[in-house]
């Protein structure tokens, strides 16, 4: 019998809540299929979130055995090149040890290259698009994201 | 006299004559949608005879044997008629359409016979057939077809004054597909009775004469009463009666100048998007550029303060390939809607599936084609069909153009050509070259050395490694220090540890800081190259999904521009530079690198929006 992706986290308590974090409460709200998902919210610091990455993929692993692949999107909005290296890298080594976690890399840095080089799925938003296309599009936007990588969890990062 | 000489579902003659110019047009009849040939027979006399009216003759084929020996029975029709070309059988049809090549278009649910087809086929090369099914032995390649949802039956038609479409009912699903596509994008239909509460926006056939004005299309159906009204409204897209799903609303984006969607294709270097910042840039004033790249260069448009949205390719979606397509066209119709653009711009040598499957539901945006012409001799010219669909193909000039010999040359002899078709001057980057101490204090080059360049193109290719190991040596032993330049997309690689790399976008502002340079003969590099008179050695990527790089490489070695080293020869690279720096150099016509077609380009885009 499969396992299935049952578990919550802890939500880390927070004064500030991201943008991202209210259009992910409400595509859960609104996805009954996608009740499983979990959201994480976290704090900036890179560490603290490897730390944080490191726990949702145990989480995700810790059915014994799991026949799940479980796709996690990867909110890497505002983090800097070196920061958004550093997290790619760390997912990188994460996924190596455990291989029915798939990062969804979900990012706004112009440089691809090192998520290509990973070969992820992976969305690119333009920074800009907020601004000029307004935040109904990116609410949709990422609603179709969970339904088109059919995301198990969501780890974001806290601005 | 006969009672009812028209079948029920088929257009009354008048109104099909209306708003005929003659233009484009034929006509399938079915034979079999008539009660009996006389029924046919008076049809047909009568539509003849309306035809005969109008200011321009308009061309009729018959569409099966039978059909035609009906026409030659017509009283008076075939000797009458065939002096105003009018009607025009077969055997005679030849010679006719050689000396005024009408566009013909088909247009028939059923398979049209195949003899027919394959006569008009040898007579035409504007045969434009909307078909459901593929029809056999029939080389489809000299004609544009319809067989899938990718071409919405509205931007098919769009070029005709009408349309009569015929349902087959052995091939029910297929055609019925068609009748969905005409209803979602505003082409008037006639339905049976049945459907007239079903479906919003339907003619019957006893309301035809109160057609609104400004439809230049109509289709006529006739449906197998088999079709399932469920089915229909699911496809439709209906929730509840009368409803039909609309486009999402826009978003923020101002409405003052028109958006265009610029479109680069996955290539394995950065000359789309060098072509498509430049017409983006050019037309600044005119309209509103965003753009939605395959390629992964996304940094140096948003370096430009330009919109861009990716489409990771298939390989990162990990799905199966018509899956991956869909996902595909679900973002980019997405992106259409959300910014308003009203065309598309898409530089590439293939039309994306994902790109027409988006489109075919939003028949209202143009098409254009940026088409660079100089493909090799050998390759596989049917993606040039394509141009059929396009609203304009564009093709930016070429230097070399007289070397083309590849199949864009004459694409529209040999394909259904597009509504228009613009060439211009050669498009490329206008970024100003740096002085050359400027480039060398950047880089960090010694000022009393000599440095080459090495562009030597994507490193899509197995070879690139080895090319770049025969390449470095040579140029060392020339007595230059060889500094590579590495492209945005380029994948991590590894490289000699005395080997200085340069990642940069765009090249051409630092060619001033070098002595030589060793470049693949792509479009943009030969161009920018050429065009800052940088001395060059072409080493042409020759590999057969490129375009023609040996043939440009050779014409810049012809008029004195530069020099040429093909891969096979790399190792006497050394001994060509040699000779290269003894023998006196030409450059470019001054003349010929003021002319900049990106601003031509975008003028033309203006009219295509305009059209």
């Amino acid at each position: 019998m499969l396992d299935k992706p049952s578990f919550l986290m802890a939500k880390k308590s927070s004064k500030v809540v991201s943008p991202l974090v209210v259009v992910a409460r409400k595509i859960l709200a609104d996805r009954p299929l996608f009740t499983e998902m979990t959201l994480k919210v976290y704090d900036p610091a890179v560490t603290e979130t490897q730390q944080q990455i490191d726990v949702c993929a145990a989480g995700c692993l810790a059915p014994e055995q799991s026949l799940f692949l479980y796709r996690v999107g990867v909110f890497m909005f505002g983090l800097n090149a070196e920061h958004h290296e550093q997290t790619v890298t760390h997912l990188k080594l994460l996924q190596k040890k455990k291989k029915n976690f798939l990062p969804v890399i979900i990012t706004h840095q112009p440089n691809l290259r090192s998520v290509r080089a990973c070969g992820w799925p992976y969305e690119f938003f333009h920074e800009q698009t907020t601004l000029s296309v307004g935040e109904e599009y990116l609410l949709e936007r990422l609603a179709h994201l969970c339904w088109k990588w059919r995301l198990t969890h969501h780890v974001d990062w806290m601005l | 006299m006969l009672a009812s000489p028209v079948p029920q579902h088929a257009l009354p003659v008048q109104r099909l004559c209306e708003g005929l110019n003659g233009r484009e047009l034929a006509i399938a009849l079915d034979i079999l949608d008539f009660e009996s040939q006389k029924h046919f027979a008076r049809y047909v006399a009568e539509l003849l005879r309306q035809l005969e009216s109008l200011a321009q003759p308009c061309p009729i084929y018959p569409a099966c044997q039978a059909t035609r020996k009906i026409l030659q029975k017509i009283k008076g029709g075939r000797g009458r008629l065939a002096k105003k070309n009018l009607l025009w059988p077969l055997k005679e049809t030849k010679t006719t359409i050689q000396k005024k090549p009408w566009p013909l278009l088909a247009i028939s649910g059923s398979v049209v016979e195949k003899k027919c087809l394959v006569a008009w086929q040898k007579f035409s090369r504007h045969v434009r057939l909307i078909c459901p099914d593929q029809p056999k032995k029939i080389n489809t390649a000299q004609m544009a077809w319809i067989h899938s949802p990718l071409i919405s039956p509205e931007r098919a038609l769009r070029r005709s004054q009408h349309a009569v479409l015929y349902d087959y009912p052995k091939k029910i699903g297929l055609s019925r597909r068609m009748l969905y596509g005409a209803l979602r994008h505003g082409v008037q239909c006639v339905v049976p009775d049945d459907l007239r509460n079903t479906v919003p926006g339907v003619l019957l056939p006893s309301k035809l004469g109160q057609k609104k004005k400004g439809t230049t299309t109509a289709a006529l159906l006739k449906l197998h009463p088999t079709h399932s009204v469920k089915e229909f409204r699911k496809t439709l897209g209906l929730s509840s009666a009368g409803k039909v799903e609309k486009a999402k609303p826009a978003g923020r984006l101002p409405n003052t100048q028109p958006t265009v969607m610029l479109m680069a294709s996955n290539g394995v270097g950065m000359g789309h998007l060098t072509r498509l910042l430049a017409i983006a840039d050019a037309g600044k004033n005119k309209f509103r550029s965003i753009f939605m790249n395959y390629s992964a260069a996304i940094e140096p448009v948003a370096n430009k303060g330009y919109l861009v949205f990716h489409i990771p390719s298939l390989k990162y979606l990990g799905v199966r390939e018509h899956i991956g397509q869909l996902l595909q066209a679900t973002d980019i119709r997405a992106v259409l809607d959300v910014t308003q653009s009203c065309a598309v711009l898409y530089d590439g040598n293939v039309l994306p599936s994902a790109l027409m499957m988006a489109l075919a539901q939003r028949p209202e945006i143009r098409l254009l084609w940026l088409r660079r012409g100089m493909w090799q001799r050998h390759t596989e010219p049917s993606p040039l069909a394509q141009q059929a669909w396009c609203d304009a193909v564009l093709e930016p000039g070429e230097w070399a153009g007289r070397c083309d010999a590849g199949p864009t040359k004459n694409a529209s002899k040999k394909f259904v050509p597009p509504s228009v078709q613009h060439q211009t001057s050669p498009i490329m980057s206008d970024e100003t070259l740096m002085s050359r101490t400027k480039v060398r204090k950047k880089l960090g080059l010694n000022k009393n050395k000599k440095y080459a360049l090495l562009m030597l193109g994507g490193d899509y290719f197995d070879d690139h490694q080895a090319v770049l190991k025969l390449v470095l040596a040579q140029v060392k032993k020339a007595g230059y220090v060889p500094v590579l330049a590495e492209w945005m997309i380029a994948k991590a690689a590894r490289y000699p540890r005395d080997l200085s790399v340069i990642r940069h976008y765009p090249f051409r502002p630092l060619f001033s800081g070098f002595d030589l340079a060793i470049s693949a003969a792509g479009y943009n590099s030969f161009h920018e190259l050429m065009a800052t008179r940088t001395p060059t050695i072409f080493v042409p990527n020759e590999h057969a999904r490129m375009d023609d790089q040996l043939a440009r490489a050779t014409f810049a070695l012809q008029q004195g521009w530069a020099g040429l080293c093909r891969k096979d020869c790399l190792s006497s690279l050394a001994s060509i530079i040699e000779r290269y720096e003894t023998v006196r150099r030409a450059y470019a016509p001054a003349d010929l690198i003021k002319q900049q077609g990106a601003a031509r380009l975008a003028s033309h885009i203006v009219d295509a929006l305009n059209a």
